[in-house]
C-alpha cells in the first residue's frame, strides 16, 4: 500500500478527518526530536516544544498554503517554538554547571572517556546564547544551508554566518583540551 | 589551529551531537489528545464556503428566552452580576456589570449556553487561556441550560464555548469578535468598572 502524500493527508484532515493528523505526527516526529533535545538541552522539555510545535501546526493548517512543503513550514514552527520555549524557561533553571573550569575538567577527568567528551560538549553547547545555538544547530548538526537556514528563522545569511562563527569561537574556547 | 584544522574539529564535535533522539512512548497520543479539543482546522473554511457544516447542532433558544430561562431558574446565583441589554446595530450587545464582592479588581461574569443536545460544555478564552480543561460549564436545569461563573478584570476579554469537546461555537447571545488567531469564531464580553454610586443587587 502507497504511503499517503502529506498534501492528500492534509487535504483529509481539512475535510475532517481529524485522526488522519497521526499519521504526520508519525512522520515527523524523529526528525525534529534531535534538534528540539539540542537546543532545549534535555528530552523532557523537547517533547514539550515538539507537542506545542504540532499542535500549533494542527489549528493553523488551513493557513498552509503549500501542503507540499508541509515539512519545511513545520520546520519553522518546531524552531520557533524552541525559541519561544527557550526563553520562557529563561534562566530560572540552569541544567548544567555555571563554571568555564569545570566544562573543561569534566573533560580531561577522564580524556578517553565517551561519556565526558560527549557531556562536556553538551555542556558548552548549552552555554551558547540561544541565537548562536540555534545557528551552530542548524548549520553543523541539521545540516542545513545558509539559504534554507534565513528561511527557517528569518534572519540574514551574514547574520547567521556570523553567530556560527561567534558560537564555534566560543565552544573552541569552552572545550580548550577536549579532544572530540 | 590553521582552519581546516578548525573545521575538522567543528565536524568531530558536530558528529558527537548527530546522534538520534528518541521520544518517550506515548508522545503521539498525547499530541493527538491535545489536538482534538482543538478547534477543527478546516472550520475557517467551511464558514467561508457559506454557513457551518454540522452533523449535530445544539437547539439554541433566542437570546432573550435564554436569559430569561437562566435568570428565572431558583437557585441559580448571579453573583452580583446584572446583566444589561442594550442594541449596537441589529445586534444585541452583552456587558456585564458588577458589584465588587471583595474579588479585588475581578467581576464575577456568568455565562450562559442553552444547548439541551450536549453531553459537555466548556467555556475558553483569553482569561483560562483558552484551555477546554479549565472552566467547564454545569448543567443549570433539565431544559439544556448550561451555566458557569468566572471573575474576569475589567476589559475586553474573547471567548467561545467548546461543546462536547470538539465542536467550537461562538456565544450566540453575544457579538461575535473579529477573527483573530486560525479564523475560528468568538465572541467579546467586556466587563467594565462597576457603578460609582454602588448598585445594590436588585
Amino acid at each position: 500500500m502507497q504511503d499517503r502524500s502529506d498534501a492528500e493527508i492534509i487535504g483529509a484532515i481539512l475535510q475532517g478527518d481529524v485522526e488522519a493528523y497521526g499519521e504526520i505526527i508519525a512522520r515527523y516526529r524523529d526528525r525534529y526530536a534531535r534538534y528540539a533535545v539540542r537546543m532545549l538541552g534535555n528530552r523532557e522539555e523537547a517533547e514539550e516544544a515538539l507537542q506545542g510545535a504540532f499542535v500549533r501546526a494542527y489549528r493553523a493548517l488551513g493557513k498552509c498554503t503549500d501542503p507540499e512543503r508541509f515539512g519545511a513550514w513545520f520546520h519553522q514552527i518546531v524552531v520557533n517554538e524552541c525559541r519561544t520555549y527557550g526563553r520562557r524557561r529563561g534562566n530560572r533553571e540552569r541544567r548544567f554547571v555555571d563554571d568555564e573550569a569545570a566544562v573543561a575538567s569534566a573533560a580531561a577527568e577522564s580524556p578517553d572517556g565517551d561519556h565526558a567528551v560527549r557531556d562536556a560538549i553538551e555542556r558548552a553547547l548549552a552555554r551558547l546564547e540561544p541565537e548562536q545555538r540555534e545557528a551552530f544547530l542548524l548549520k553543523h548538526v541539521e545540516d542545513l544551508s545558509y539559504e534554507q537556514m534565513a528561511q527557517l528563522t528569518g534572519v540574514g545569511v551574514s547574520a547567521l554566518k556570523m553567530r556560527v562563527k561567534r558560537a564555534c569561537d566560543r565552544l573552541r574556547e569552552m572545550l580548550d583540551g577536549t579532544h572530540p | 589551529m590553521n582552519e581546516r584544522e578548525e573545521n575538522d574539529w567543528i565536524e568531530r564535535v558536530a558528529m558527537r551531537l548527530r546522534g538520534a533522539e528518541a521520544l518517550s512512548v506515548g508522545f503521539d497520543r498525547r499530541v493527538m489528545d491535545a489536538v482534538r479539543t482543538s478547534v477543527p482546522p478546516g472550520a475557517s473554511r467551511l464558514r467561508r464556503a457559506g454557513g457551518w457544516v454540522v452533523r449535530r447542532r445544539p437547539v439554541l433558544l433566542s437570546p432573550l428566552q435564554a436569559l430569561a430561562l437562566a435568570a428565572g431558574i431558583a437557585g441559580l446565583a448571579v453573583l452580583g452580576a446584572r446583566l444589561a441589554w442594550k442594541t449596537s446595530g441589529d445586534r444585541p450587545a452583552f456587558e456585564a456589570r458588577a458589584a465588587r464582592h471583595g474579588l479585588g479588581d475581578s467581576t464575577m461574569v456568568q455565562f450562559v449556553l442553552v444547548a439541551p443536545t450536549a453531553r459537555s460544555v466548556a467555556l475558553v478564552g483569553d482569561f483560562n487561556d483558552w484551555n477546554s480543561q479549565a472552566t467547564p460549564l454545569r448543567p443549570a436545569s433539565s431544559n439544556g441550560v448550561w451555566t458557569v461563573s468566572v471573575p474576569l478584570a475589567a476589559g475586553r476579554h474573547q471567548y467561545a464555548f467548546i461543546v462536547d469537546g470538539t465542536r467550537w461555537m461562538a456565544d450566540p447571545t453575544a457579538p461575535a469578535a473579529v477573527d483573530e488567531d486560525f479564523g475560528v469564531p468568538s465572541s467579546v464580553v467586556t466587563v467594565v468598572e462597576p457603578d460609582r454610586r454602588g448598585d445594590r443587587r436588585s
